[in-house]
C-alpha cells in the first residue's frame, strides 16, 4: 500500500484533536495525487477549488474515518466525488490537455520517459483518450496517468474492486478503436 | 515522421505508452496563492476561522461545538436549496455531512442499547400500539409480509405523522449501527414537500438508483450518512433527524418509505417489496 501508514496515523490522530498543522501536513502529502485525481474526473472544473472542498469535507468526516485504513484511497474518494458532483454542471467538456512544453516539444525539456513517446503519437493519445467517454477515460486515467493502484482506483471511482480490472481491460480496448479511427483519418 | 508513427501506434504496447505520457499531462499544481499560501494553508486557514470540530465524535453531542455545526448544515441546506434535484421520491432530502445542531443524539454508536423499547431515545416519537398505529397515524400503515420479519415490535409515530416501525435485533436481523434495533422501517404520506427536494453531498456515501416493486428507489450505503425529511411545511426543520447506516429509499402508492438494515442491498429490497 502507498503512503506512510505509521505517521499518516499519527497525522489523524493529531488532526482529529484539532491540530490543523497536522492536518495540513496530511494534505500537503496526498494534495498532488488529489488534484491530478480531480484534474482526471473533470478536466473542466478548478480542481484547486474542488480539491479544497474535498478536504474540508474529509476534515468533517475524520472521526469516520476507520482506524489503521489507508487514508489516501479514503481522500480519494472523497476528492473523486467532489469532482464528479461539479462535472454535472461543468458545461462544455474540455478533455485532458497536454502540458504546453510537452506539446510544443521545445520551451522545455520533456522528461525522459515522454521523450520516448513521439510528440505526433502523444497527440493522438490525447486525442484518443479524450474521445473515450467519462467512465473509461477514468479508470485509463486512474491506473495509468495518475498510477493509482487498483484499490485506489476501486476507491475513486466508487467501484468493485474486481471490477476495475475488466473495465480497464474494456477501456483500453476502446481506446485502440479511437486509436484506429484517428490514423485512419490521419493524412 | 508519419510511417513510423503508424507502425508504432498499431504496435505500441498501450499501458506502458500511457505510463510514458503521463508527465505529459497539464496536470494542476499545488500552486501558491496570491497571499503566499499554498492550499493545504488555505483549508488550514479555513479550519482554524471557524470553530474546530474535531472533536466531534459521536456519540458526544457537545453544545461547545453547534455554532460550527450549525454553520456546515446552513451551507449544506443551501447548497441543497440551490440544487434542487428531484430524484422522483417526495419528501426526502438527503444530507451527507455533518448534523445539524438540532439533531438528536444517535444510539448509532453507543456501546450498548440504550434503556426503554427498541428505537427509544432516538426523538422517533411517542410509542403507539402498533393495533391501532392506523388510526393514530390518520393513515393505513404497511408492514412487511416476510413471516420471517414478523410484526415490529414497537411502532412509534411523532407530531409530523412520521411514522417508524421497529424490530429489535434476531437471527434474522442482525443488529444494525443501533446496538439494540435489528431493523427500521419509517414511513410517511408522500407529499410533505411536493418540490422531492433532494441534495446529496458525498463524502463517501453511495448513492445507488435501485428498483422495488417497479418504483424508484435508492440504497443509500458506504459512510455513514445523514438523513433528515423536510418538514410539513415545506421548510428546512432538521428535527426528527438522525445517522443512520445502510438504508433504502423508495415510495409507493402515496407512501414515502426508509429502511435500515444491516442485511444488504438484495435483502433490503426483497423486505420493501414484501410490504403490503
Amino acid at each position: 500500500m502507498k503512503g506512510r501508514p505509521t505517521e499518516d496515523a499519527d497525522l489523524i490522530a493529531r488532526a482529529r484533536a484539532g491540530d490543523v498543522a497536522a492536518y495540513e501536513d496530511l494534505i500537503r502529502r496526498y494534495q498532488d495525487v488529489a488534484l491530478r485525481t480531480a484534474y482526471l474526473v473533470c478536466p473542466e472544473i478548478d480542481a484547486d477549488d474542488a480539491v479544497q472542498e474535498a478536504f474540508l469535507k474529509a476534515y468533517a468526516a475524520l472521526p469516520r474515518f476507520r482506524d489503521g485504513a489507508p487514508i489516501r484511497p479514503w481522500l480519494l474518494r472523497i476528492v473523486a466525488n467532489e469532482a464528479r458532483n461539479r462535472r454535472r454542471s461543468a458545461g462544455r467538456r474540455a478533455g485532458l490537455a497536454q502540458r504546453a512544453a510537452a506539446a510544443s516539444g521545445s520551451a522545455v525539456e520533456p522528461s525522459p520517459e515522454a521523450q520516448v513517446v513521439a510528440d505526433e503519437t502523444r497527440a493522438l493519445l490525447f486525442a484518443a483518450i479524450n474521445r473515450l467517454r467519462d467512465e473509461d477515460r477514468e479508470v485509463i486515467g486512474a491506473r495509468y496517468l495518475v498510477e493509482l493502484s487498483e484499490i485506489e482506483t476501486a476507491e475513486a471511482l466508487g467501484i468493485p474492486r474486481g471490477t476495475v480490472k475488466s473495465r480497464t481491460s474494456r477501456a483500453l480496448g476502446r481506446l485502440r478503436e479511437a486509436l484506429a479511427d484517428l490514423e485512419g483519418g490521419r493524412p | 515522421m508519419t510511417g513510423p508513427d503508424r507502425v508504432r501506434l498499431a504496435e505500441l504496447d498501450l499501458e506502458v505508452t500511457l505510463r510514458a505520457i503521463a508527465p505529459s499531462v497539464a496536470w494542476p499544481a499545488a500552486g501558491v496563492s496570491g497571499d503566499g499560501r499554498d492550499l493545504a494553508s488555505r483549508v488550514g486557514a479555513w479550519l482554524v476561522a471557524t470553530p474546530r470540530p474535531a472533536d466531534r465524535r459521536r456519540p458526544a453531542w457537545r453544545p461547545a461545538r453547534r455554532a460550527a455545526i450549525l454553520a456546515l448544515a446552513a451551507v449544506l441546506i443551501l447548497a441543497a436549496v440551490a440544487a434542487a434535484v428531484a430524484f422522483g421520491i417526495p419528501g426526502i432530502r438527503l444530507v451527507f455531512g455533518e448534523p445539524p445542531a438540532t439533531a438528536p443524539p444517535s444510539a448509532a454508536v453507543a456501546q450498548s442499547p440504550p434503556p426503554g423499547p427498541p428505537g427509544a431515545g432516538l426523538g422517533l416519537g411517542r410509542s403507539v400500539p402498533v393495533d391501532d398505529l392506523g388510526r393514530q397515524a390518520g393513515f393505513a400503515v404497511r408492514l412487511p409480509s416476510d413471516p420471517a420479519i414478523g410484526p415490529p415490535d414497537v411502532a412509534w409515530l411523532d407530531t409530523r405523522g412520521i411514522v417508524t416501525l421497529v424490530w429489535a435485533p434476531t437471527t434474522d436481523l442482525p443488529v444494525t449501527t443501533d446496538p439494540g434495533i435489528g431493523l427500521v422501517m419509517t414511513q410517511f404520506r408522500g407529499g410533505i414537500d411536493q418540490r422531492g427536494l433532494q441534495k446529496t453531498i458525498d463524502i463517501g456515501t453511495d448513492v445507488e438508483p435501485v428498483e422495488v416493486g417497479g418504483n424508484a428507489a435508492y440504497w443509500l450505503s458506504g459512510d455513514v450518512h445523514y438523513f433528515s425529511y423536510t418538514s410539513p411545511t415545506g421548510g428546512f426543520a432538521e428535527d426528527g433527524a438522525r445517522w443512520v447506516g445502510d438504508a433504502l429509499i423508495w415510495s409507493d402508492r402515496g407512501r414515502t418509505f426508509r429502511l435500515e438494515t444491516s442485511l444488504g442491498r438484495d435483502s433490503a429490497i426483497r423486505i420493501a417489496e414484501s410490504v403490503e
